[in-house]
């Protein structure tokens, strides 16, 4: 009896460490860490933890206000961008020392500009964001030469930290770095194990939960959390729901996984990074050159859904769904998220006998989840 | 080969004569290429910000897309073509310039394709930025069986704001070598693949020639840009622009092209030399922020009978005076220099505002009309330097959402209650 006790303890643990996500540099800096803000997962964390750093992605709030993010940006960006916007301008994550911007999505390069332009011509509007911004500029087109200019882009990376952080960086800091991430990712492989099982022994909001808090918070503490959460697997339930698999937007909150797994459904896996993308490749952990080898983790990372092949981004979707076991997908897209809306007939072609539900034109800020909750109904209700 | 049997559109009086057979040698340009292409030799569909120099200089037609969709969208076939696009399951409501290029591969019936629709291309070239725009790319390649080849664009944290300064002689200054290498690298194996692709030679000296001929030609049209912006009331208007600046442009490195740009800047010094203006009582000057409307290009003239108002500046005469010569030792680097920063220039605040105002005071203009999505910081940029604006809701390839009257109503507003009080005080000054 105690595992389950036990199980439901350690799963509640993460979901309060997803909850206080808003807080994380705040308790953090307060706790003596000193904080890399970023925002985008093709930062890689490597660097920023080999430099003494702890690496908090920032999220938007999809409960929170954001008219500043969407009367600056508007049309030009999602909902989630427009909210991360507001809630910098604004200080909501607490003092920021620094904030690199990764290139996920063009997104985040207008996220980048905006700020640079605020800089220049209302300084007042961004006094809380701090003067160190910078853009990770990550390439994933199919040529070598992105691969050499990643490596130029990380190497100008590295050396930017040791100048912010005051410090050279060892190359043993940044091959302990690469240990600890890694440690990390196979432990959340397993995690993703155990959401594949039939029946699955997770749900989708309790493993998006567990995943995605290790972007709040040091990565060692996070793993020893999921490593003694797995000790008591045993106590896992067993769940019999329809099994789906998520492709499409990413999320960043457990709020339409929640009003998903409501309708009777369990999301045993998606494509995107908070999710089973973000643990889905190690980095090479013998590599001579330790920088070249977090580079190309990051830039050989399975396809996303934003400037990704269509081809390649509809293989990987049904592959994963295949692999996960999943009954069917439900496609989910905010308004504003240009990239996964091209790439549903091709997954769709990919996945066979495998249905797709497309739920598109979601608003960020106010998803109804009750027709949410209807139409996944309704739609698993079709197949056996 | 079938002659597309489409009337031929009664092209406007044009002030500027040299645009009217600019527009037939296009048209004939074209039906040779149908004829090359049908007869076995390559031919590429190219995006407006990849290096079609490397095309001219191996003899290969290319067509760039931006220009097939402002044809798709003169003939008429937007919304029919975004509809097919949907009913095949993707969305036609985003990067409508490019999915339109797509959407047209579905009608392979030379009867009803604008032009008698788009020869088959042996590759398409991208330089996907939007995330959505690699993608369509690739499905268009799909539909034809083409190659695509996507040119990878990288973005730099920060340069000089003066970009149009620094442009033509120090562009190593301005921008960031890491950006510029990986274009020059892309460049070179956009090169070998369409040696490999095509058995075309690439030569150096040949190549060398097209470079220079593009200066020469952006050399005209920053003469006429200088000439225009000073010149009041204005000789021409953006209507007699677009094709005189655009088909040349489509073809640079051309001698035709070359002698097409020259030919529109001594007309336009001709008509500046006999006191020849598009509206004699000139009273307001016009700016026309965002792509042509291309469905719809008589707009812009029909302001002038009504209101004495002219669209004297639209972006096409100035990104060709300030965005495209360059001047340099190593030709292959020198043409990365052109196109490697150049999607910073028009979207990374503040450098397009800084350029856009720039503009806007050298040719005394009194209003702007903004298409669709500008960013805040272009209105505020404008106001800063007191020039009014008005920002007009619609796309300029996909008519759907235009209404005519209503924003007809708007601009009219907006010249009497706006524009008119700017250009009278310019006159008092
Ligand atoms: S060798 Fe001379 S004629 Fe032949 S392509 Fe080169 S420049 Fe032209
Ligand atoms: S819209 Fe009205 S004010 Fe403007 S030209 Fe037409 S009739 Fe005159």
């Amino acid at each position: 009896m105690s595992d389950i006790m036990d199980a439901g303890t350690a799963i509640a643990q993460f979901h309060a460490l997803f909850d206080q996500r808003f807080d994380a540099v705040r308790t953090l800096s307060e706790n003596g860490h000193r904080v890399a803000a970023h925002v985008g997962g093709d930062v890689p964390a490597e660097l920023l933890i080999a430099c003494g750093y702890v690496p908090v992605e920032l999220c938007g709030d999809p409960k929170g206000d954001a008219e500043t993010g969407d009367r600056l940006l508007g049309a030009m960006a999602d909902g989630k961008t427009r909210s991360i916007l507001h809630r910098l301008l604004e200080g909501a994550n607490g003092p920021l020392d620094q904030l690199i911007i990764g290139r996920d999505s063009e997104l985040l390069v207008r996220l980048f500009y905006i700020i640079r332009a605020l800089r220049k011509i209302e300084p007042d509007q961004v006094a809380a964001v701090p003067e160190r911004v910078h853009f990770f500029d990550l390439l994933h087109g199919p040529h070598r030469s992105s691969g050499l200019y990643n490596r130029v882009r990380g190497r100008a990376l590295l050396k930017l930290l040791e100048t912010w952080s005051g410090r050279p960086v060892a190359e043993a800091s940044l091959r302990q770095a690469i240990i600890q991430c890694n440690v990390n990712r196979r432990l959340l492989q397993q995690v993703t194990a155990l959401r594949r099982q039939r029946p699955a022994r997770l749900t989708g909001a309790d493993a998006l939960a567990i995943s995605s808090s290790a972007r709040f918070m040091p990565r060692e503490q996070h793993s020893l959390l999921v490593s003694a959460l797995l000790d008591t697997a045993s106590g896992f339930p067993k769940l019999d729901g329809k099994r789906l698999f998520m492709t499409g937007s990413a999320h960043d909150s457990l709020d339409i996984y929640r009003a998903i797994e409501k309708a009777g459904a369990i999301i045993v896996g998606e494509d995107f990074d908070w999710g089973d993308r973000g643990s889905a490749l190690l980095v090479e952990e013998g590599a001579a050159d330790p920088l070249d080898a977090v580079i190309d983790r990051y830039h050989f990372a399975p396809p996303a859904s934003a400037k990704f092949s269509a081809v390649a981004r509809a293989r990987y979707t049904a592959e994963q769904a295949r692999q996960a076991g999943a009954d069917a997908v439900v496609c989910f897209i905010y308004n504003g998220d240009p990239a996964p809306r091209w790439d549903v007939p091709l997954q769709r072609d990919a996945l066979g006998s495998i249905p797709l539900l497309l739920i598109d034109n979601q608003d960020y800020g106010g998803v109804d989840t009750q027709s949410l909750y209807d139409a996944v109904t309704d739609f698993i209700a079709q197949f056996a | 080969m079938t002659i597309s049997t489409q009337p031929v559109r009664k092209t406007r009086q044009s002030r500027i004569t040299s645009s009217a057979d600019a527009y037939l040698y296009h048209r004939e340009w074209f039906q040779r290429v149908r004829e090359r292409v049908s007869a076995g030799e390559p031919f590429a569909i190219v995006s407006a910000e990849t290096p079609m120099e490397i095309f001219q200089a191996m003899d290969i037609p290319y067509v760039p897309v931006q220009w097939w969709s402002s044809i798709v969208s003169a003939k008429r076939k937007a919304p029919a073509y975004l509809n097919a696009l949907r009913e095949r399951g993707f969305p036609d409501d985003q990067e409508q310039y490019f999915s339109l290029g797509l959407a047209s591969s579905y009608d392979r019936d030379p009867e009803s394709a604008p032009w008698g629709g788009m020869p088959m291309p042996t590759m398409i070239v991208g330089d996907p930025r939007e995330d959505n725009q690699g993608k369509i790319y690739e499905l268009w390649a799909r539909e034809y069986g083409a190659h695509y080849y996507p040119f990878e664009r990288a973005i730099f944290n920060d340069a000089p704001d003066q970009w149009w300064e620094l442009g033509r002689h120090r562009w190593d200054e301005m921008i960031d070598p890491a950006v510029l290498d990986l274009h020059v690298e892309e460049s070179r194996g956009l090169i070998r693949f369409i040696e490999q692709v095509t058995g075309r030679r690439f030569c150096e000296t040949r190549f060398k020639r097209v470079l220079d001929l593009v200066n020469e030609q952006e050399e005209y049209f920053t003469k006429a840009r200088d000439l225009v912006a000073r010149t009041v009331p204005s000789p021409i208007t953006v209507t007699d622009t677009f094709t005189s600046v655009m088909m040349p442009q489509w073809h640079r490195g051309t001698e035709w092209a070359r002698d097409k740009a020259r030919a529109f800047y001594e007309e336009v010094e001709a008509r500046v030399r006999n006191g020849e203006a598009a509206c004699p009582a000139e009273k307001v000057r016009l700016a026309w922020f965002g792509t042509g409307l291309w469905f719809n290009v008589d707009f812009y003239d029909s302001f002038i009978a009504s209101h004495d108002a002219v669209f004297v500046w639209s972006m096409y005469l100035g990104i060709a005076a300030d965005g495209y010569a360059r001047y340099g030792e190593d030709p292959l680097r020198t043409l990365s220099a052109r196109y490697a920063a150049f999607v910073q220039y028009l979207t990374m605040e503040p450098w397009p505002s800084a350029w856009y105002v720039k503009e806007a005071e050298l040719h005394q203009i009194d209003g702007v009309v903004i298409l669709g999505g500008a960013g805040p910081f272009t209105e505020a940029a404008f106001h800063k330097a007191g020039v009014p604006t008005l920002r007009i809701r619609g796309h300029n390839v996909d008519s759907r959402q235009w209404r005519e009257e209503e924003i007809r109503a708007q601009v009219c507003r907006f010249i009497e209650e706006e524009a008119r009080l700017h250009a009278e005080r310019r006159r008092s000054r």
